[in-house]
């Protein structure tokens, strides 16, 4: 037998000095790994503790040798043709660790293989359609290749979001934790009345949204193209490389237009959040056929996730998890009017500025994220946020809805592999701050399709032979808005097409139809509705107006110059008065 | 850059490791290139689908011995003039287009340093390239 050591066994709890024990402080950042890179590539600080092989013109050669990291990849970045990348590989073990990089794999497949019929567990092998056997080896680039650019990525692969999460839950198990209710008790009272509008919360649902499996629908949709970010594959491919995949940062399907979600799946769900803040309550049903798409089923691995952003239009957002669990974390609205105006009970923190890691201008109308999810978890960006007072999160899982208010700030990782649905909305108590997006900021209006909005408003101007008359509207119907005259005018289209809703006289094509027939008291309340948007629209310009003008005044406000004005004009009465 | 520096007009920029030689070259690419318009800041599509066409004036630029080639793009790179660094690390790309590895390891003086193990599994898997 072998023979095992044992520490002493402590003594008894009663008999231990009573000791002050330090706060420990869990840090993602500080996540170890232990795995070794399959090509044995180490991190670029490991070169120091090897022997003088390591350095690059030996291996590389005087010219190339010479480069940095990046400048390499620069230059093998600028290789298009597939057949060339693999021969220079075959030069030498570095450059074959450089060549062996996935993300240029992954382009080539983007670019010359867009629909492959066959995941083969890397992008590398699925370019060449090349299963991995057993004869294949691994070349070792150990104890000369010695790199962050190429070892990060892979590190990144090994971070294990479940295990973070329970230990930061552990060790803080309510700070920042986003409240969970039973469906039924969040009433529209509740919603708008008590302010829970603006401030995320989770669901826990009467009934599942769905009951689809991920096995179910590969089996049923296996042969039918979903979009992947931007790759359109077979459900059946894309279930292969959720299976095995390297990517720092794996592809996601975010579908809306495949033959099952605009086909059979199309009635097999219910929108999982309370009628009235979801559905009846939707006021963007009013934009008819030219409203953006706004309802997805969403499917990744493990690790998979989108980083910081807030939801587009101004739109409000429920999440639900079918099968799997997403980790979410979220941060109050920052810049101009989308911040937390109007007053409420619930105690939102103020914000404390845009999440860690991400910058904005002061309009956000640029919003830079620098990073992928995992290098925001392992370069301490999470561990950051967490000491912030307006931080929020919480695990969602099956059967749970996530609430995302307009404006908020989220980033969602999938613990595991994740079925969810998701769908953005327009409540009544969000409309006033929709009408200021869509009317003040139509520079960042997106989803819209530029066709679809140009045939909606030469028929709001029949009489008038506008511009826009006698185009071909057909022709670009798939494009996304890229026409500032055409964004701004999606305000007053709204507008107009919500009050021919409100006052029952809409030509709707609303997938419920519930819309149809609206009685006089719903008409009363939408009317009302529209009514407390302008009035908070009128706010919002006025409270923007007001910041502006303070700007230009050197952020001195009003008060300030009268009492200046006042101060000089009297001094100089009073000094100068020669009377 | 000059703005990185707090932008003084007479503020010394350092060019360590760039000789004398080319400096000339890139200020005969800049003083060429000086009306252009600097090219927006682009994502990596962009740079992927970007035509890989370098024009007949670059290209005679860039017709200069290796050293020359690889010494431009340092400097365009410390330099952060990112048009010449692009046309440079091009160049770079098409010299290794076409070529078996045994003329890519001649033309930058690389060493093979496979083991006969490793030189198999290269073997197979240019036959994936054959196979195609």
């Amino acid at each position: 037998m072998p023979s095992t050591t044992r520490s002493p066994s402590p003594p008894p709890a009663a008999e231990q000095p009573v000791q002050k024990k330090p706060k420990v402080v869990f840090r993602a950042s500080a996540t170890t790994i232990v795995r070794p890179h399959p090509l044995g590539i180490k991190p670029s600080g490991n070169a120091l503790l090897a022997d003088a092989t390591a350095q690059r013109t030996k291996t590389l050669g005087p010219l190339l040798g010479q480069l940095s990291d990046e400048l390499l990849m620069t230059i093998i970045q600028e290789i298009t043709d597939p057949k060339t990348l693999l021969t220079l590989s075959h030069v030498c073990k570095c450059l074959y660790g450089f060549c062996w990089s996935d993300e240029l794999w992954k382009h080539m497949v983007h670019r010359y293989k867009k629909e492959p019929e066959q995941w083969c567990g890397s992008w590398r092998n699925t370019f060449w359609g090349h299963d991995p056997v057993e004869t294949d080896i691994a070349i070792s680039c150990k104890d000369i290749l010695f790199s962050d650019l190429l070892y990060r990525p892979f590190q990144i692969t090994q971070l294990d979001y479940n295990r973070i999460v329970k230990r930061v839950l552990e060790e803080e198990p309510t700070k920042g934790l986003i409240p969970t209710f039973p469906e039924t008790t969040m009433t529209s009272e509740k919603f708008a009345g008590e302010g829970w509008h603006n401030k995320p919360f989770m669901l826990d649902l009467a009934r599942p949204a769905a009951s689809w499996t991920v096995s179910e629908l590969v089996d049923r949709f296996g042969d039918v193209i979903f979009r992947q970010e931007y790759m359109d594959w077979k459900l059946r491919v894309y279930n292969q490389y959720m299976q095995k995949n390297q990517d720092e940062a794996p592809l996601y399907l975010f579908d809306c237009r495949s033959d099952a979600m605009n086909g059979p799946l199309k009635t097999e769900y219910r929108v999982p959040i309370p009628d009235v803040i979801g559905d009846e309550g939707d006021y963007f049903t009013a934009l008819g056929d030219v409203r953006p798409d706004h309802r997805w089923l969403i499917l990744g691995p493990a690790r998979s996730g989108s980083s910081f952003h807030k939801d587009p239009n101004a739109t409000c957002a429920w999440n639900s998890v079918l099968t799997g669990h997403k980790y979410w974390v979220m941060f109050p609205p920052t810049g101009g009017s989308n911040s937390n105006s109007s007053a409420n009970t619930t105690g939102i923190p103020a914000s404390q500025g845009p999440p860690p890691g991400v910058t904005t201008d002061g309009e956000e109308s640029e919003v830079t994220s620098p990073c992928s999810i995992g290098e925001w978890f392992l370069s301490g960006y999470y561990d950051e946020a967490r000491q912030r007072d307006d931080f929020l999160h919480g695990v969602c899982g099956p059967g749970q809805t996530m609430y995302v208010p307009s404006g908020w700030w989220h980033l969602v990782v999938n613990l595991d592999e994740c079925l969810a649905l998701t769908g953005n909305f327009v409540p009544a108590v969000k409309l006033g701050l929709v009408f200021d997006f869509l009317k003040n900021k139509y520079d960042q209006i997106s989803g819209f399709k530029v066709g679809k909005v140009k045939r909606a408003l030469a028929a709001q101007q029949q009489q008038d032979t506008s511009s826009l008359e006698g185009r071909n509207f057909d022709k670009d119907d798939d494009d996304e808005c890229n026409n500032t005259e055409v964004y701004s005018k999606i305000y007053s289209l709204f507008y107009d097409k919500l009050n021919a809703y409100a006052s029952g006289k809409a030509g709707l094509t609303s997938t419920t139809n519930s819309a149809n027939a609206l009685t006089p008291e719903e008409q009363e309340k939408k009317q009302r509705d529209i009514e407390a948007a302008l009035q908070e629209l009128a706010r919002l310009e006025k409270k923007r107006t007001s910041h502006e003008h303070y700007l230009n005044n050197g952020g001195r406000s009003d008060e300030w110059h009268k009492l200046v004005d006042t101060a000089e004009a009297s001094s100089f009465s009073f000094g100068f008065d020669f009377e | 850059m000059m703005e990185d520096i707090g932008g003084d007009d007479d503020v010394e920029i350092p060019l360590p490791n760039a000789t004398s030689n080319v400096l000339k070259k890139i200020l005969e690419y800049c003083e060429y290139h000086k009306d252009e318009l600097a090219p927006a800041s682009e994502d990596e599509s962009d740079r992927i689908k970007r035509t890989t066409d370098i024009s007949d004036w670059d290209q005679r630029f860039l017709s200069v011995d290796q050293e020359m080639l690889f010494e431009i793009i340092l400097a365009a790179n410390y330099l952060d003039i990112r048009p010449l660094l692009d046309i440079g690390c091009k160049t770079v790309a098409n010299m290794i287009k076409g070529k078996t590895p045994e003329e890519i390891r001649r033309t930058f003086n690389i060493q093979n340093d496979f083991t006969p193990e490793e030189e198999d599994q290269i073997r197979r898997e240019n036959q994936w390239a054959e196979d195609r």
